[in-house]
């Protein structure tokens, strides 16, 4: 098991939890992630990669909405978004789809967040947080 | 008194966040990308007759901001992709080109991206391809090209 624990400043922190065994050589690995998006409603791309562990789906259980709504959706190396946007007004799990609707994203594939909010006030919230399974 | 002090503060500074069109989050715009781009090529040398794309940051149809070391990762991430490709060129046919390929590759080890943007799985795997390079393995790297080198990464 890693337990490798991560903090990377500025607006996206992401802190490695736990790696949860599958059978063979396929694992998924589960993070901790979130991030701040601009309260202006601009889309937000963030810096940091992760890299999917196994071929399959990526998943995101929010439990940490914004103030208003959150969007968000994975990016490239290319800094291509390569999934549908995905929109949480609320919190719940969502699975990220291919623009074909395919849910399978293969082993070794880097990807990024892009977000973005609602406007909002500055007072109001503009986090999110969720648990990653990739 | 003190009362009405601590409300002007708080509307002066309601007024400049309004004026900020980012939002004042510390983002960087477009020109501000393109500028930490331009500088992070300084420090990469790419194969011969290659040079880095212009289309940085990629045109988009809504404001966007971008994260701090969002330039100097697509600089990096190019690099990379220019070395493993090169790499792959040569590896069966000229000994030294591919060495000198293979050591880029280790180098870019150093390189931001892989230090500090990219998580643990994705320097392990790294790391797996170039050892399987080292004995004249090419699965590893053909498959992070065909993976991670496409669009904007990949040649003109």
């Amino acid at each position: 098991m890693r337990l490798a624990t991560k903090f990377v400043a500025g607006a996206a922190s992401v802190i490695t939890m736990s790696l949860l065994g599958l059978s063979g050589a396929q694992a998924q690995d589960q993070t901790h992630i979130g991030g701040e998006l601009n309260r202006g409603g601009y889309l937000v791309q963030y810096s940091n990669y992760r890299t999917h562990t196994y071929t399959g789906p990526i998943v995101l259980d929010l439990y940490d909405n914004t103030a208003t709504y959150t969007r968000l959706g994975l990016r490239d190396t290319a800094n291509d978004q390569f999934t549908r946007t995905n929109q949480w007004n609320g919190t719940g799990t969502q699975t990220f789809r291919l623009h074909d609707g395919s849910t399978t994203i293969p082993s070794g594939k880097r990807f990024a967040f892009n977000g973005r909010m609602g406007e909002a006030r500055w007072w109001q919230d503009n986090t999110w947080a969720g648990h990653l399974t990739y | 008194m003190r009362t009405s002090r601590v409300a002007i503060t708080m509307v002066a500074l309601a007024a400049l966040t309004a004026c900020s069109d980012s939002g004042g989050d510390g983002l960087m715009d477009a020109e501000e990308a393109r500028a930490e781009y331009e500088h992070a090529q300084h420090d990469l040398e790419l194969p011969d007759g290659m040079e880095f794309p212009d289309e940085y940051p990629p045109a988009s149809d809504e404001p966007t901001r971008y994260e701090e070391g969002h330039g100097q990762g697509f600089a990096e991430s190019f690099y990379i992709c220019a070395w493993q490709r090169e790499w792959l060129d040569v590896y069966a046919e000229d000994e030294d080109a591919a060495r000198e390929a293979l050591a880029m590759l280790h180098e870019a080890r150093d390189t931001r991206f892989m230090r500090e943007q990219l998580d643990d799985a994705g320097r392990e795997l790294y790391d797996e391809y170039l050892s399987q390079a080292e004995l004249g393995d090419p699965s590893g790297i053909r498959h992070d090209v065909e993976l991670n080198c496409t669009g904007r990464l990949s040649p003109e």
